[in-house]
């Protein structure tokens, strides 16, 4: 299994030296990590772990939250990923971090509220709210809002 | 006129396949787009959307605000697209969604709030305050602060 540290170190080993054709598909990769976006997400029904919609884009829209605490998923925390996650309904939303991280020697990633030491495996995101969940740590990501 | 749906749709036309030979140009959009920075931004005295002094880079610092509710102005709310924007002077800035947005059928743009579900034609921006602004949706810009 491929081990990241970063996000960025991927594209490393590729891109170094002088003057040189480029892979095209992995220019591709870069432009997409840092600019794609999802709209019309509906959260996972129940609010469970297990029932959380994935989030796979940097900039993710939920559109749709049937009951109060439905939920979505983070992907993995690899240092070097920014997304930015917007609820945009009148509910309020349950963020889940991933149960077991393959980039992390398998443990579970948490999540680091604002001022807070202490990650957690889940956080709740308010009506009409948008957060920036960053990665500087493997296995953790930091809530700012 | 180019319409773009998203920022990142100017790239993918070109980034793909194997090994090729890529445009420095193109390369170097993304990367200022990425990175660009204004500084010393004079908020346009007076206030309002017209005049307003237009953002320009992916960062961007207001340093002079001469009184309160000066003005500055976002750029077209695209898909993919995000600004940081501070507010280093020791006076409120107010920021300005544009008045009409050739990438989205000529309607103006509008700012969503954090926690509010009406959309805005401009916020208000405290002295010492550093915020993000990204779009998932044409013509609608959504604030982190």
């Amino acid at each position: 299994m491929d081990i990241i540290n970063s996000q960025i170190d991927k594209y490393l080993t590729a891109w170094h030296g002088g003057p040189q054709l480029i892979s095209g598909d992995r220019l591709q990769k870069l432009a997409i990590e840092l600019m794609n976006y999802e709209n019309g997400i509906q959260a996972g029904v129940g609010g469970t772990l297990a029932a959380a919609y994935p989030l796979k884009a940097r900039y993710s829209i939920v559109n749709f939250v049937n009951n109060e605490s439905d939920s979505v998923l983070l992907p993995f925390a690899i240092p070097g990923s920014i997304i930015n996650v917007a609820n945009i309904t009148a509910k309020g939303i349950t963020v889940y971090a991933q149960a077991e991280n393959p980039h992390n020697g398998g443990l579970p990633d948490s999540i680091f509220p604002i001022a807070s030491s202490t990650g957690v495996p889940s956080s709740g995101q308010s009506p009409f709210v948008s957060n920036i969940y960053y990665c500087i740590v493997k296995g953790q990501w930091v809530l700012f809002f | 006129m180019t319409i773009l749906k998203a920022i990142i749709d100017q790239f993918l036309p070109e980034w793909a396949g194997g090994q090729r030979l890529i445009s420095g140009a193109s390369l170097g959009t993304l990367a200022a787009q990425l990175y660009s920075v204004q500084d010393n931004i004079v908020a346009h005295p007076g206030g309002g959307q017209a005049g307003a002094t237009p953002l320009t880079a992916a960062f961007c610092d207001v340093t002079v605000v001469a009184s309160t509710n000066d003005s500055v102005l976002l750029p077209y709310a695209i898909p993919g697209n995000s600004f940081n924007v501070s507010n280093s002077s020791a006076n409120g800035a107010q920021i300005w969604a544009r008045p009409s947005n050739p990438h989205n059928g000529g309607t103006a743009d509008v700012i969503m709030n954090q926690g509010s579900n009406t959309p805005l034609t401009n916020v208000g921006f405290n002295p010492g305050y550093v915020g993000n602004f990204y779009c998932t949706k044409p013509g609608v810009w959504r604030k982190d602060i």
